[in-house]
């Protein structure tokens, strides 16, 4: 059992019982690589610069993100893995490409994130490359629109899209896909928005159990905004 | 500038994702583990309150996933495939198959919040169970079952997209990674565990 594996095992417990031997039948080796990045007010870096995994087995790494700024941030990272045409061999054990932090002044927070290379992950590839970056650094602001923006791309761009056209991943790939919602913008009061939002409707989750009715707010009022300036 | 980013968080949100990596081209070939285990002891909640116990199901065929309600990404999509094998299967089999989904968030998924989900996306709940429990209970369950969890925020959630194929006599058969399943494969494993079910019962007889 290599160090990989074991830390895999201490993680999950008995598991491995169950999920370890039919995750371990590659033997061909494959390096990952891993890239951060350094900003004017932020660090990014990654555990360890690269590691060497058998194709199907589970491996974890860590990105720590500290916050160089004199003031309570919000930064949401995100990844990019290379070859982009056997991305899909690189397997990320979760739910989501993208995660959110709200660090305080001179903090340091270190996120996990387990792999693991497809068995059948083609063969002349080597190497993938995961590179993290920093898509946003931004005070944690209470500004209504900036607090809307920032639950509309954590929770809602998935599947609405970046311009709420209905196009995110996720919503292209759901039973029935997701209509436009500037056409729900400019047909509802916000009434009717915030009833959506509180109480969900078919796959859209109710979101009243997880954010509070002022960030419900805040993100028909950045719709609202995001409608006005991309109509 | 707002306007830049929020195209740039729309790109990182689908180039990053495993859907958009060419999952759903392969997932026979990258998504499913035969397994051949018993399947954890779990006792939990079901949306009604009331305890339940995996093995309640021992008898039928069961899928279990791992979903919360607050998720936007991959457990719409987890909660559609499984209903879409489950709408594959013959009507006279139905009462032979059972669905089961455990919750990977213990903080905001209460049985009142998993009946109003399963009233929202149109749920049988006379061959569908939701599950909740404790925290504690819950990680019992996930590590279990091998799903990691990872809270990122109220109502965030990473999670590994695991659902699994236990047969009647309560042994896990399949396990496929991924929020889309191959539907046409897991229907096919799904009715070769019925046959064979129905088979031992006419030998039993």
């Amino acid at each position: 059992m290599n160090r990989s594996r074991r830390r895999w095992a201490a993680a999950c417990g008995a598991v491995l019982a169950l999920a370890g031997p039919a995750l371990a039948s590659g033997t061909e080796r494959v390096t990952v690589r891993f890239a951060g990045e350094v900003g004017a007010q932020w660090e990014l870096t990654p555990r360890t610069p690269s590691i060497s995994v058998p194709r199907g087995e589970v491996f974890e790494t860590q990105v720590r993100v500290r916050n160089h700024s004199t003031r309570e941030m919000v930064a949401m990272v995100i990844k990019e893995i290379r070859p982009q045409e056997a991305a899909g061999a690189l397997v990320h054990l979760g739910c989501g490409p993208t995660f959110t932090l709200i660090l305080k002044p001179g903090e340091t927070a270190a996120v996990p994130a387990s792999y693991f290379v497809a068995d059948d992950a083609p063969l002349d590839v080597a190497a993938f490359d995961i590179a993290y970056s920093v898509y946003s650094f931004e005070p944690l602001s209470a500004d209504p629109l900036r607090v809307g923006r920032r639950i509309y791309a954590e929770r809602c761009a998935s599947c609405h899209g970046s311009a709420a056209r209905g196009d995110g991943t996720i919503g292209r790939l759901l039973a029935g896909g997701v209509s436009d919602l500037r056409r729900a913008l400019q047909s509802n009061e916000d009434r009717r928005l915030l009833e959506a939002i509180a109480s969900g409707a078919g796959p859209m989750p109710a979101f009243s159990p997880a954010l509070s009715f002022d960030e419900q707010q805040a993100l028909v009022l950045y719709l609202r905004d995001l409608v006005r300036s991309e109509p | 500038m707002r306007r830049l980013a929020l195209i740039g968080a729309a790109i990182a949100l689908g180039a990053g994702s495993p859907v958009s990596r060419g999952w759903a081209q392969q997932p026979e070939q990258v998504a499913r583990k035969q397994v051949g285990n018993a399947a954890p002891d779990v006792v939990l909640v079901d949306q009604g309150g009331r305890r339940f116990a995996l093995k309640d199901l021992r008898g039928r065929a069961i899928l279990v996933a791992f979903i919360y309600t607050s998720c936007h990404h991959a457990c719409p999509l987890i909660f559609d495939s499984v209903s879409a094998v489950k709408g594959r299967i013959r009507a006279e089999d139905r009462q032979h198959v059972a669905a089961v989904f455990v919750t990977v968030d213990a903080e905001i998924d209460t049985p009142e919040v998993l009946r109003a989900y399963a009233q929202r996306r149109g749920a049988d709940l006379a061959n569908t169970v939701f599950l909740t429990g404790s925290s504690e209970e819950l990680r019992h369950a996930w590590e279990a079952f091998g799903v990691k969890v990872r809270r990122l925020g109220r109502g965030l959630v990473d999670h590994s997209p695991l659902t699994f194929l236990v047969d009647a006599r309560g042994i896990v058969r399949y396990r496929y990674y991924g929020e889309l399943l191959d539907t046409e494969a897991v229907v096919a494993d799904l009715r070769n565990v019925l046959q064979s079910t129905a088979r031992q019962r006419n030998t039993d007889r």
